[in-house]
């Protein structure tokens, strides 16, 4: 128990230290203390500009998150039963697999203007490949055997998806999600700075012409804060409740 | 009555092979409630002419004729596999729960309360199957085929690799519920003395492209069929009939 606390609070804790003593040795405000940093923060909480630009960031990566696993799932779960269309449609994803995010970003704007559409496009196609090879691999490695069985004791195809396949792909599904949920957050902020006059993104990029870097690190510390909850509360616990069964 | 004629099944040419026959003209019947073990040597198709029976592969040609009765109605099926194919994300209780029918029929919860008794799995009923010995994870396949309450049970060498005195016990128990709810079995093995202790009769594939080479009655009662009962019908089975040992 006690190693526990240690170990969940002592490298936080040493990241601070050394933070605060960089911050004194360097002297600069391009290197603003921690505790300046959260007093910024502080300060963007109360005057009530860092929740809104939070809040529209996080709707549109649960906006284009939600849309990237559901079509990716599909096509994923598609091309991994049907080996043909795979094969045909394997150097298709290769190649969006590496378009980088920036081309798919700049050309989502300059084809279907500065929109909000547009913005979401250009992050669901930026995560879409990467839903889709995940779940083709998980896809493709369903157990022959358990068909088999369903089969012959005629269990009705929404038995089988809900307890034989679902169950199979969980792992996946939830390596999909967490792989996504990282890629997405960063690249969100970019499709922002380019385009979008509100959101963290939009945020950062004043701050950057500013060079406010303790405004810059707080609102970093608060995004980072917010994709830890979610992966502490969401994310975890699913993965737990679905992986009980495991010796 | 159960009427099989399988005429030909082979597995179609691929990449890596020819086209390869596994059951050329392979024909018998089955009586009602009867039981009847498969011996042949491993490899010889045993487990593809289970899976036609089942229903699981429809690419052959020939006739199965599974009608139980003159009203042309299809049976139950239970399957117990060679692996005992339990869900290993649901418990043993919900394995065996998953496989009834929609809606499940009535008393179907004291019929797999008793099953479960008697198999010994009160105890390990919620727990899940990667929890369970092997022994254990047999039987609860044989929980599952039984409480679905088959008129056919098809048996594809479910006692394969359990310690001889698991592996009697649980034969013992096969028996007992057997003799309880009477059905028509069918239960591959090439383990002869295995087939001696259960079965009405026996049959004998040859190697594959597989066919039955003789059909034999075990005629010691049941009751009394010991390891010594077991051993004379072998001495007396293999001096009639030469072409057996070489099937084993």
């Amino acid at each position: 128990m006690q190693s526990r606390w240690f170990y969940s609070l002592a490298p936080p804790a040493l990241l601070l230290f050394s933070w605060q003593l960089l911050a004194a040795i360097i002297n600069s405000s391009l290197l603003p203390a921690p505790l300046e940093v959260f007093s910024v923060l502080w300060a963007a909480l109360i005057d009530g500009e860092l929740l809104p630009n939070l809040g529209i960031t996080l709707a549109r990566l649960f906006a284009s998150f939600f849309i990237a696993m559901t079509i990716g799932t599909a096509i994923g779960i598609f091309l991994g039963r049907t080996r043909l269309v795979d094969r045909f449609f394997d150097s298709w994803l290769i190649i969006f697999l590496n378009i980088p995010a920036l081309v798919t970003i700049i050309l989502c704007y300059v084809w279907f203007g500065l929109t909000e559409a547009a913005a979401i496009l250009a992050i669901v196609i930026n995560k879409l490949p990467n839903v889709v090879v995940t779940l083709r691999e998980g896809t493709r490695s369903l157990n022959k055997d358990y068909f088999e069985m369903a089969e012959s004791y005629k269990f009705s195809r929404a038995k089988t998806i809900k307890h034989v396949i679902l169950p199979q792909l969980h792992p996946f599904i939830i390596a999909a999600a967490r792989s996504g949920l990282a890629l997405i957050w960063k690249i969100v902020l970019v499709v922002e700075l380019l385009g979008r006059s509100d959101g963290m993104g939009y945020q950062l990029h004043l701050f950057f012409q500013l060079f406010d870097v303790a405004s810059i690190m707080a609102y970093t510390i608060a995004f980072v804060t917010v994709i830890q909850l979610i992966e502490l509360t969401i994310l975890k616990p699913l993965d737990r409740r679905a992986q009980r069964w495991r010796r | 009555m159960i009427n099989i004629h399988i005429k030909n099944k082979s597995w179609p040419t691929t990449e890596e092979a020819a086209e390869q026959a596994v059951i050329k003209d392979l024909e018998f019947s089955l009586e009602k409630n009867e039981f009847v073990c498969m011996v042949g040597p491993s490899g010889c198709g045993k487990s593809t002419l289970l899976n036609l029976l089942a229903g699981l592969d429809s690419d052959y040609d020939g006739k199965i004729n599974l009608n139980t009765s003159q009203h042309n109605y299809s049976p139950h099926i239970g399957f117990v596999f060679q692996n005992p194919r339990l869900l290993p994300w649901r418990t043993v209780r919900e394995n065996i729960e998953l496989a009834l029918p929609e809606p499940p029929p009535e008393q179907s919860q004291e019929i797999i309360d008793n099953l479960i008794e008697i198999m010994g799995l009160t105890e390990a009923q919620h727990k899940y199957p990667e929890m369970l010995s092997l022994g254990m994870s047999r039987r609860a396949a044989l929980v599952r085929a039984f409480s679905i309450q088959p008129n056919f049970l098809l048996m594809d060498e479910p006692f394969v690799s359990l310690d001889a005195p698991t592996a009697r016990k649980v034969r013992t128990l096969l028996i007992d519920v057997w003799k309880k709810r009477p059905h028509t079995v069918l239960f591959v093995t090439h383990d002869l003395d295995e087939a001696i202790q259960l079965a009405d009769r026996i049959l004998f594939l040859s190697p594959s492209p597989t066919h039955i080479v003789t059909d034999i009655k075990i005629d010691i009662p049941r009751g009394s069929r010991n390891e010594e009962q077991i051993n004379l019908f072998k001495k007396r089975l293999f001096d009639e009939t030469e072409t057996i040992r070489t099937l084993l």
